[in-house]
This record gives structure tokens, C-alpha cells and sequence, in this order.
């Protein structure tokens, strides 16, 4: 059923595009990929070198996104759904299909709302880390071409009423969480209350889950000037830890700018209670090195390079105590873009840069190069990543 | 003594309400020739061009709402569904496919030479002081030399001399000033049209006046009594905002 499906959806799709049945847009990109590795702890004598090489895999990818929006039964509904075939050398083709969002909306009244399906809600005011978005999809680690588009909602039931500069929101959801590889669902409650003071918006956030204490959040986001937005969040937990009580928390404070030029700049520093500390960290070090050594096979350094891509950036929150997000996009010159990510680990200063161009094509095309550099010491972060360079070339087309 | 300064006192508050009276009424004519109806629609197609060759067009629909609200749809762009929302000196974004409005600054470009705000405010009154500071000519007409200061530091511009019609306070060009001083852009008002029985500007040319070879064209199409309920204009709200039509 799963496999008919996989194929009839995007089949589906196709035809609701020609039908003209609802917003379909076609998304396709063509990508090759190349990485280098070097010798770091977990990488002794550069084994992934040798079992990998310096790869280059051309990808095909193509995805549609179906949009429907239409009104029914008094009510309004609205489904998202992603249909993607991907074709890599040596793989053949691979379909798969998402229902993102599948949900209706009632007003129930002028400013009563309520919403009841599966939906995508966000409710931080981070671009990069969201500490207080806690009805927010978690990112599957599984997926590395995870984006905001392949992300998959809560199922909830929402009621939410919007005053002229207030909103307060009521949210029963399933959530689905992903720790140490495996999908958890649980039953939760969420509350927001939002209110615009002035040019400041303030959100006040909790969640009630089972056999867990309650989660206390709070969120801002504030102008100063023309040019200058700050925003923050913070969420706190009380929780048991063997015998004693612990209070996790994690704060975030960030800023965007428009720089003279047109420059844009965001950056966003978080502090995660639970992360490792750098004692922390070399002790973990250690012992997946000293683990690594007793099993002495082609397999360990496999085991111990997932693992340490567990610890690093592509976790879901990271594994450290602090980082610090960095993000500058230039004005488009004769429709060329170039921006620039860096996460640092301010701690060990290890990070991984990501400098990008883009160059537009008409409407539809667009071609881009993106290098992804880890640099750092000896058993910092990102310098004992195995791969020390990352460069993807890609034409992306929109439909 | 005392009963003179009394007087004085008086005397000074009456001018000084006098003034305020006649800056609000010298920026009600002025916005007289934006705003056709309290509640509206206005549609406006966006030409960018670069050396007089065209780069980028777009039409945008904007809900105004009174004097501080409006909404503001991306009818046909890149960023197709893209929707701004302004609530007095607040503005947010929410752009398709993803699931939070974020903060935006009124200076940050919309799309070639355009602010937000050039989209998405249409009136002076609610924003800036106005003050008399001379008189010009234009294009063989005399014209007065308005200086619009601005009240809150989130107005798009701090500064603006709108040159505006001396019979009739019809503007003609508008000078953008940042905080910093810097003559920023500068605006033409090219075309006025009737509009529920008054002369409203349709058709406005912005230029750069760091880089010169560059300008922005808005056309104001459609333009319709409309009103939005409130919710529309709550930042929250924004992302389950649907087409309107």
C-alpha cells in the first residue's frame, strides 16, 4: 500500500497541477556533492578517506508541493503535501511522499478560532535556535535535506483568540520527539499568551506533558530604530536528576540589522544548560576514543564517526553549552546573492562555515555553490569532524 | 504680574495648539490625495529597473485599515502569498512555506528602490510632524517645502521634504532622509487619477540617490472600499491569512 502510494501521490499531484485543482509548484534540483576528509580522532589514519575518498554524487531531486485551500462543510481546509522522486548514481530512483499539513479552520466567532488537524505551528521568534518553541516539529536527523518545507506538524487542536494586541492560543497536541534516534510520541498541552507592547512583542508560553514537569517560557522581539530588531527567548524545567532537583534552561538572545548597503546580518547566541561543558565534552572524547579502540574494526570508525555526528551541529540542539550563529546576505548584483553562515562554539573556538552564492536565472532557475568548512584545534567540536570540507554545486528549478 | 504671565501662558498655548491644528490640517490635505476611504484596497504593480532596463515586477494588494493598519499580500512575485502586516509602528513578514511571522524594519527593501513601508503605509498623518519651511518651484509651479519629521524612530524615514502644490497641497516630490542625515531617495508623485470623487496619486517613481541608475516604478491599479475584520491585523493571525479576493 505504502509503495503505490509513494508513486500515486506525486501521480496525483501532477494531475491536480494540469487540472488546475489547487497551488501545485514544482520544485527540482540537480546536485553534486563532494566531501574531504582527514585524519581526527575518531578518523585515525583518515580510514573515512578510504571507504569514502573524496566523493562527488550527482542527485537528482524533484519535489511538488501541493497546496489545497478551499472551503467545505463551513469550514476551511488546507493540506500541504509533498510528493519527491530522487534519482543518485548507483541508487536508482527513490519516491517518497508527505502529508506536511492536513487541517481545517473554523471562526468560530469574529476573533474565536480553532483549528483541528495536522499543522505546523512555530511560536519562537529564533531564526537558528528556539528554545521556547515548544509546539514546533522537532528536525529528523535522519534527513539531512531537512528543511522548513519537508517538515512534517503536530497533530493538535488549537483555539486561539486574536484581540486587537493580544492573542491568547490553547493547543492539545501529539508530539513527535526524536531522541537518540527513535521517534516518541507524547500527549501534550501548550498555552501562549502574545501581547504587543509598543514596538515589542512579548510572549509568555507553558506546556504540560506527561510524567514531566511543566515547561515555563517566555519570548520578545522588539525594533529599536530604523535599521535594528532584537529578539529573544528563554524556557526553564525543573526536573529530577537521581536524587537531586536540577533547573534546565536555556536562553537565547539574537539581533538582525540592515547594514548601510543593503548588508543584512542576524546573529543569535543560545546558552543550553544541559549541554556538555568542555570538561564534559573531552570526557566524552575520551571514551569513545578508548571504545573506539577496544572493538578495533572497519565498523568502529563507523560507529564512531555517527556518533560524533550525533554530538555536533546536525544534531537537533546541538551538543554544547554555548553557540553562536552568525549570517550575512549581500543585495543581489545583476541577480547574483552571496551570504555566509558561521556556527561557532565560542567555548573551544571550533566552528563550520558556510559561504554561499546564488545566481538567478529568469524566474525559474537558479544556480548555486555552497562550501561547508569545519575548522578548530585538536578535540574541539567541529575540528575533530571528519570531514573537513564540504562543496555542493546545484541548478535549482521552480515550476 | 501675575495675571500677565497668566496671559502669556495662555497666549503661548493657544499658538502652540494653533500650530498643532494647522500642521494636522496641512498633512490631512496632503494625505487627502492617498487615501480615498477609511477602509480600503488599493493594488499596486511594482516595475524595478536598473538603466531604464526592467529587473523585476510585482503587484501587491494592501488592506488599509485607519490610519495605522494595513495588510499587504504578494498578488504576483517570486514570493507569491508573501504577507506584510503593519499595525501602527510595528511591522511583520511572513513569507509562504513557512509557519511564524517575524519583525521586520520599515527600511528594509521590499523590492528595488520600495521600503516596507513605501508599501505598506499610505498616509503621512499618522507618522510625522509637519512643518512649513519654504517655498520652491516644480516644474514652473509653486510650490510650499514641507519638512515631515518623524514621531516614532520605527517610521520609515526620519526626515522627509515632501514639495508639495501651493493651491492645493497636492505633493510632487518627496525627499527621504535616514537618521543619520542622509539624503537616502527621492520620490516623484507622476500621476493623479478620480477616485470616489477625489484626485488620488496613481502612479509614483522612487529613485536611489546612492545608486543612481536605479528606480522603482508603483502603479496604483484597483482601488476599492473594503474592510478586513480585525483579526486580520493581529500578527498571529498572520499565518492562517488566506486568499483574499
Amino acid at each position: 500500500m505504502r509503495k503505490f502510494l509513494r508513486w500515486a501521490v506525486p501521480v496525483l499531484i501532477s494531475m491536480s497541477q494540469f487540472l488546475g485543482a489547487a497551488d501545485v509548484r514544482m520544485l527540482g534540483f540537480v546536485r553534486i556533492a563532494g566531501d574531504a576528509f582527514r585524519p581526527t580522532l575518531f578518523n585515525p589514519e583518515n580510514f573515512c578517506a578510504d571507504f569514502l575518498g573524496w566523493t562527488a554524487e550527482p542527485v537528482l531531486d524533484l519535489r511538488q508541493f501541493l497546496s489545497f485551500d478551499f472551503e467545505g462543510l463551513s469550514l476551511h481546509w488546507r493540506a500541504d503535501i509533498t510528493g519527491s522522486a530522487e534519482f543518485a548514481d548507483g541508487r536508482g530512483g527513490e519516491s517518497d511522499f508527505l502529508v506536511n499539513q492536513f487541517f481545517f479552520q473554523k471562526e468560530l466567532t469574529e476573533n474565536l478560532v480553532l483549528i483541528a488537524g495536522r499543522i505546523i505551528q512555530r511560536w519562537g521568534t529564533g531564526y537558528a535556535f528556539n528554545p521556547a518553541d515548544i509546539v514546533a516539529p522537532d528536525k529528523d536527523l535522519a534527513d539531512p535535506n531537512n528543511t522548513e518545507k519537508r517538515a512534517v506538524g503536530n497533530d493538535m487542536i488549537m483555539l486561539e483568540y486574536y484581540g486587537l494586541s493580544f492573542s491568547l492560543a490553547a493547543c492539545a497536541l501529539t508530539h513527535t520527539e526524536i531522541r537518540n534516534g527513535l521517534r516518541l510520541r507524547n500527549g501534550r498541552l501548550a498555552l501562549r499568551f502574545y501581547k504587543n507592547i509598543g514596538q515589542v512583542d512579548l510572549s509568555i508560553l507553558t506546556l504540560f506533558q506527561n510524567r514531566e514537569m511543566p515547561v515555563w517560557a517566555g519570548s520578545f522581539a522588539g525594533v529599536i530604530g530604523e535599521r535594528l530588531e532584537i529578539h529573544g527567548e528563554a524556557r526553564f524545567q525543573k526536573s529530577e536528576a537521581g536524587v537531586s532537583t536540577v533547573y534546565d534552561h536555556e536562553i537565547l538572545l539574537g539581533f538582525q540589522i540592515t547594514l548601510p548597503g543593503d548588508f543584512f546580518l542576524v546573529s543569535e547566541y543560545i546558552y543550553r544548560s544541559r549541554g556538555l561543558s568542555r570538561k564534559a565534552w573531552n570526557r566524552a572524547l575520551d571514551t569513545s576514543v578508548s571504545f573506539t579502540g577496544m572493538l578495533n574494526g572497519p565498523s568502529a570508525e563507523a560507529a564512531a564517526a555517527g556518533l560524533l555526528q550525533n554530538l555536533n551541529v546536525f544534531s537537533p540542539q546541538g551538543a554544547m553549552r554555548h553557540y553562536l550563529m552568525i549570517y550575512l546576505s549581500s543585495p543581489s548584483f545583476r541577480r547574483l546573492t552571496a551570504q555566509s553562515t558561521c556556527l561557532l562554539n565560542p567555548v573551544d573556538r571550533s566552528f563550520v562555515l558556510i559561504p554561499a552564492l546564488g545566481w538567478w536565472v529568469g524566474k525559474s532557475f537558479t544556480f548555486h555553490v555552497r562550501n561547508y568548512i569545519f575548522l578548530g584545534k585538536g578535540k574541539s567540536e567541529f575540528g575533530e569532524f571528519f570531514q573537513s570540507n564540504r562543496w555542493e554545486f546545484g541548478l535549482w528549478v521552480r515550476l | 504680574m501675575k495675571k500677565t504671565i497668566g496671559l502669556l501662558l495662555a497666549l503661548l498655548i493657544a499658538v502652540v495648539s494653533l500650530r498643532g491644528d494647522e500642521t494636522r490640517e496641512i498633512l490631512d490635505r496632503i494625505d487627502a490625495f492617498r487615501i480615498p476611504y477609511t477602509d480600503f484596497l488599493i493594488q499596486v504593480r511594482i516595475t524595478s529597473f536598473v538603466r531604464d532596463k526592467v529587473q523585476e515586477e510585482a503587484v501587491f494588494d494592501s488592506y488599509i485599515s485607519g490610519n495605522d493598519r494595513s495588510l499587504v499580500i504578494a498578488r504576483e512575485y517570486k514570493t507569491r502569498g508573501m504577507k506584510i502586516l503593519y499595525v501602527k509602528e510595528n511591522m511583520w513578514i511572513h513569507l509562504p512555506n513557512t509557519h511564524r511571522p517575524i519583525r521586520i524594519t520599515p527600511i528594509q527593501r521590499l523590492m528595488g528602490e520600495a521600503s516596507n513601508g513605501d508599501i505598506a503605509r499610505v498616509g503621512f498623518g499618522e507618522d510625522y510632524d509637519a512643518e512649513c519651511i519654504g517655498e520652491a518651484e516644480h516644474d514652473g509651479v509653486l510650490c510650499d517645502r514641507i519638512l515631515l519629521k518623524a514621531r516614532a524612530e520605527a517610521s520609515t524615514y526620519a526626515q522627509i521634504i515632501l514639495t508639495v502644490r501651493k493651491r492645493d497641497y497636492r505633493p510632487l516630490r518627496a525627499d527621504f532622509y535616514l537618521l543619520s542625515g542622509k539624503h537616502f531617495k527621492t520620490a516623484t508623485y507622476d500621476e493623479y487619477s478620480p477616485i470616489a470623487g477625489k484626485l488620488i496619486l496613481t502612479r509614483m517613481t522612487i529613485r536611489d540617490e546612492v545608486r543612481r541608475s536605479r528606480k522603482t516604478v508603483l502603479e496604483y491599479g484597483r482601488i476599492e472600499q473594503k474592510t478586513i475584520p480585525d483579526r486580520y491585523f493581529n500578527k498571529n493571525y498572520l499565518i492562517h491569512v488566506r486568499d483574499l479576493k
